[in-house]
């Protein structure tokens, strides 16, 4: 397209948009005008006697208006259009040429000329051979060559190249390339990369200052836009902290071309270990598919858990088949406040479960008759209260609740209120258990509670006195496909034999007929019954705000552990429990947390410490002394104060540079008015990494954002004539105006052809001849 | 005297020892409760004469699948044994004591969905584990077979709770605990501290009390019966330290609940009965 635009204007649009548009002999404007009227007088006179044959009459005015445009485009030429210009002063501007030396140019390409690499390319560009760019660049500029990775550094020649810098920060480069080349007249900056950013977050600051300063940045791409054959862990999402023994889920996303409907197995390694094997097949059409692996994180400390794909026949790249993720595995108590509005075997039953949970302390409140409770395992941290805490202070203490059997006139609106922010503003966990005083059966429809159930609420007519709803027996219970893969189901270490488990307990019954989830939560396990047409919902989850609320309606799930048909041995009810409890619960936050962007970084990195601190209603704290301190690897400690971001309540920031290779550990400790608020610890890892080995093909674009903002072009290695070309009209650097004719378009000589070929040919028609 | 030999004749059909014949089938037959047939007949062979006409005194108890719909159930366990004064002896007091405790305890814990009447169930059968509270008397006549102590031996471990009650004296005693030492041969029997839970999670009872029979208590006699002069609360716990067995010796709880309302019977022997029972009813449904 561009080609067919230069043939017929003459020269690229990058010059029309560059150059203002003039007439060099605007003094021949009045000669032209009397000399086209004369014409056109003539044209209208002679037409005028001219008579079109029959049924032509209303083609009358064609052949005169086609004559008036000729004569138009003539006197246009005879004007003498031209481009105005403003071109460098042949070796007076400067042109930086920013090289990307980083690892992955050192990456095999195919296409690529000289060793067969993408920065053997660069070196063969700037090799200043006659016809190479750096040769085309000098015939007409200074040039100035930069090396960067991590900010940019000018060389003298291509040899001082290594390509093995562990990142390249292409926004930061950018910014020290034009604080290098200040006060030059600079034309432009030519970047040579292949586009892969270690630090993308940087770039949009490093384009404004650019735009400001009006430095056009022309990109050439390196490498092919696209891989053959590979494969890569492109992305893994882990918890930063979980507690032990606990089923960790991990979200992975791999990335692959030329693999496509190929099984490949990911592997899960924890200290040589490998935990988990999962097959995951990759989809025909896409190029990416996401993963949920689950394993067991058994040992307590700061655990690196790999994973990874091993490299398959024919992978171009293999480096970039594993990824880290650092977990912190805890082996701290977890609180749980369970309340229930009845005596019932399935609260005794659970508790016995969860009894020695080495990480699940549970305190229960049990009403046993009107406004009398009896409370189990109250500790000295969890002030003692009769009934349901009416203190934001004393249920916010808890990691979790779990809500029995209690009807919904029990609470008062500011206790429901408080249930719902537990959930909402503090990030706890809750547990709705079903029961005959629970869900819509409790009258929790149109309460606030009702917000935090995933199942629907329906208004259901109170039962009185000794009424109560209708129990539901023989409940088979089968898991829906979202419960296959859900850590809270998973009632043994193999998922297949848990799933195909779960439709063979013994049958269970319930009160609540919830036959749909609301939008947004997800159903686990389904139950059918004789007794009822449609299938139940026996298990739903669903997030509310910061935490996360699930349902489980069945009322005696104590069945599992008290039957003749369940060998006494048989750890089927504990496992439920616990496994249900601990996802609960994990993730909670605390009052107060501090984490980095990242759990892994290079070697001289600065890392930003971000700390959310919230007194004990979890309500944010803007005024409170906050103080990091930071373990290096070599024992040493260094206090680091966060500050108040302004951006947001509670949110404390500082920043550290980690120089050391190896695990660090950040301890924060926060203070308002002198009384301790709480203490946060986090850890990362300081190694070379090689994030530019993941989405390793070309990447267009970062570069042509580069260019797009700053008014440059992204171009090919091959259009190097053209980007001097570009660079030579640029209005930057050491100038001269210059006029280009324009009168000799050959778009202008086939209009002038077009339009007089076709009055003859509509005359001819027309019977005008 | 024509109306006691017949009495014994019935009681001795009616328990289902053949005189001289093979050894009796273990325990009475009682049905799971589930069962819909005339709660007369359901008992019938089971019940000692005194307790079936107490038992025509009350309402039938409703019967039907509506039974296991509770969350709690007063069970008596009826176990294999001699007979006691003509009957089953895990049947005495048998179901008013049974139905009068309910009443009570409705109406001291009155949050607890409890069914109203009496529960009884032979140890092989197995809904046994549908009800996790169990109660006995008379353990001294109690011989337990093999196949009975297999499924209360998984009862109890599983998380079943069993409360003992009315049974008097060193002879009695023996029986229980050689019982017990069949049953669960690595628990010993510990005596319960008065500052253990189960004396403190609804009411607080601060001292044993000895609580007589009826007989006794309306006419003021000692409260003892045979050799059993001092009462004990003992029981047995399970490998977690959760108490699995309660036994109440030398003292007759049952009878308690069964005359509360009788105005001779003494009211601080019902009151502190009804104390007890209701904390091992609370205690068991929250350990």
């Amino acid at each position: 397209m561009a080609g067919l635009f230069e043939f017929l204007f003459k020269y690229r649009p990058a010059l029309f948009d560059e150059g203002r548009f003039t007439l060099a002999a605007p003094g021949w404007m009045q000669v032209a005008a009397l000399l086209a009227g004369a014409a056109l007088v003539f044209a209208a006179f002679t037409y005028r006697r001219l008579r079109p044959g029959a049924g032509a009459e209303r083609y009358r005015w064609l052949p005169p208006t086609l004559r008036s445009l000729a004569i138009a485009v003539l006197v246009l030429c005879l004007l003498q259009p031209a481009l105005v210009l403003s071109t460098v002063v042949p070796r007076e501007s400067f042109v930086g040429v920013l090289i990307d030396d980083s690892r992955s140019m050192a990456m095999p390409d195919e296409d690529a000329a000289g060793d067969g690499t993408r920065g053997g390319a660069v070196r063969e560009a700037l090799s200043g051979e006659p016809g190479s760019l750096l040769q085309l660049l000098e015939e007409r500029f200074q040039v100035r060559q930069l090396a960067f990775g991590r900010g940019a550094e000018r060389i003298e020649s291509i040899d001082q190249l290594r390509f093995a810098r562990a990142d390249s920060r292409i926004g930061e480069a950018l910014v020290s390339a034009t604080d290098e080349l200040a006060g030059l007249p600079l034309a432009g900056v030519v970047l040579l990369s292949d586009g892969a950013d270690s630090a993308p977050a940087e770039l949009g600051d490093a384009l404004l200052a650019l735009k400001a300063a009006g430095t056009p940045v022309h990109a050439i791409g390196l490498g092919r836009q696209r891989l053959e054959k590979d494969i890569e862990v492109a992305r893994v999402v882990a918890p930063r902290r979980v507690l032990r023994g606990a089923t960790v889920e991990v979200e992975v996303t791999l990335g692959q071309t030329g693999f496509g409907g190929r099984t490949v197995n990911l592997e899960v390694e924890d200290d040589g270990r490998i935990v988990n094997v999962e097959p995951v097949t990759f989809p025909r059409r896409s190029t990416a598919v996401t993963a949920r692996v689950m394993f067991a994180a058994s040992d307590e400390g700061a655990r690196e858990f790999r994973f990874r794909v091993a490299g398959q026949p024919g992978e171009e790249l293999t480096l970039n088949n594993e990824r880290i993720a650092l977990v912190e595995v805890t082996n701290r108590k977890e609180r749980i406040f369970f309340f229930e509005g009845e005596p019932r075997d399935e609260s005794k039953f659970l508790r016995r479960a969860v009894r020695f949970d080495e990480n699940l302390h549970l305190v229960s409140m049990t009403r046993q008759a009107a406004n009398k409770f009896y409370g189990i395992n109250f500790d000295e941290d969890t002030k003692r209260f009769d009934g349901f805490p009416n203190r934001r202070e004393d249920l916010f203490k808890y990691q979790g609740v779990i809500l029995g059997s209690m009807e919904a006139s029990f609470f008062t609106h500011d206790q429901m209120r408080m249930l719902v922010d537990f959930a909402a503003r503090r990030g706890g966990g809750v547990l709705l258990l079903g029961s005959r005083r629970s869900f819509s059966e409790g009258g929790f429809a149109g309460t606030p509670i009702a917000e935090l159930s995933p199942l629907v609420l329906q208004e259901v007519e109170p039962a009185s006195g000794e009424g109560r709803p209708e129990l539901i027996h023989d409940l088979q219970l089968a898991l829906t496909p979202q419960g296959r893969s859900h850590p809270a189901t998973l009632l043994r270490d193999d998922r297949a034999e848990s799933n195909e488990l779960w439709s063979t307990l013994p049958r269970l019954s319930a009160y609540q007929r919830a036959t749909e989830v609301k939008a947004g939560a997800t159903a686990l396990v389904k139950a059918e019954s004789p007794m009822v047409r449609d299938s139940l919902i026996a298990m739903a989850h669903h997030r509310i705000g910061r935490g996360r609320a699930i349902a489980f309606t069945p009322h005696d799930s104590w069945h599992w552990q008290m039957s003749a048909d369940i060998p006494l041995e048989d750890q089927t009810h504990e496992r439920l429990w616990r496994q249900l409890l601990r996802w609960l619960v994990s993730y909670v936050p605390d009052q107060v947390e501090v984490e980095t962007d990242r759990d892994r970084f290079e070697p001289g990195s600065t890392v930003t410490l971000r700390a959310m601190v919230r007194d004990a209603a979890f309500r944010e704290v803007n005024r409170a002394q906050v103080t990091a301190a930071i373990e290096l690897p070599s024992g040493a400690e260094v206090e680091v104060p966060l500050d108040w971001s302004v951006e947001r309540d509670g949110e404390f920031v500082g920043a550290f540079v980690a120089g050391e290779r190896g695990h660090y550990r950040v301890g924060v400790e926060a203070r308002s008015e002198g009384e301790l608020l709480g203490v946060a610890a986090s850890r990362f890892t300081v190694d070379t990494l090689n994030e530019e080995l993941f989405d390793a093909a070309r990447r267009d674009s970062v570069l042509g954002r580069i260019a797009r903002e700053t008014g440059g072009r992204q171009v090919e290695l091959d259009e190097m004539e053209s980007l001097v070309e570009d660079l030579a009209v640029s209005r930057e650097g050491t100038t001269v105006r210059e006029a280009r004719d324009l009168w000799d378009m050959p778009i202008l000589f086939l209009l002038l052809v077009a339009f007089l070929g076709g009055e003859w040919a509509v005359r001819r028609r027309l019977g005008m001849a | 005297m024509f109306p006691v030999v017949a009495a014994a004749l019935i009681a001795v059909a009616g328990a289902g020892l053949p005189a001289g014949g093979p050894a009796p089938e273990p325990g009475p037959q009682i049905r799971n409760p589930d069962d819909r047939r005339d709660p007369r007949t359901r008992y019938r062979r089971a019940l000692p004469p005194q307790a079936m006409r107490m038992f025509e005194r009350y309402p039938l108890r409703p019967v039907g699948p509506d039974e296991v719909r509770h969350e709690f159930y007063f069970t008596r366990l009826a176990y294999s044994g001699t007979t006691y004064r003509g009957g089953a002896s895990w049947s005495v007091d048998f179901p008013k004591a049974d139905r009068q405790f309910m009443v009570g305890l409705k109406r001291l814990l009155d949050h607890l969905d409890a069914y109203a009447y009496d529960n009884a169930i032979v140890a092989t059968d197995e809904n046994l584990f549908r009800y996790p509270f169990l109660y006995s008397v008379e353990v001294g006549y109690m011989m337990l077979s093999p196949d009975e102590r297999d499924q209360l031996r998984r009862y109890l471990l599983a998380g079943g709770f069993w409360v003992i009650d009315d049974f008097w004296g060193s002879w009695e005693w023996a029986n229980l605990e050689r019982e017990l030492s069949l049953l669960l041969p690595d628990h010993p029997i510990v005596e319960i501290p008065l500052d253990h839970p189960i004396f403190h999670c609804f009411y607080d009872v601060e001292e044993i009390l000895q609580v007589p029979n009826v007989g006794q208590g309306m006419y003021g006699g000692p409260t003892s019966e045979r050799d059993g002069y001092t009462p004990h609360v003992r029981g047995i716990y399970d490998d977690d330290g959760r108490l699995m067995v309660v036994i109440n010796w030398n003292t007759d709880l049952g009878d308690a609940w069964e005359w509360a309302e009788d105005e001779w019977y003494p009211v601080r022997f019902s009151h502190y009965a009804y104390q007890m029972g209701v904390n091992f009813v609370v205690y068991a449904m929250s350990h």
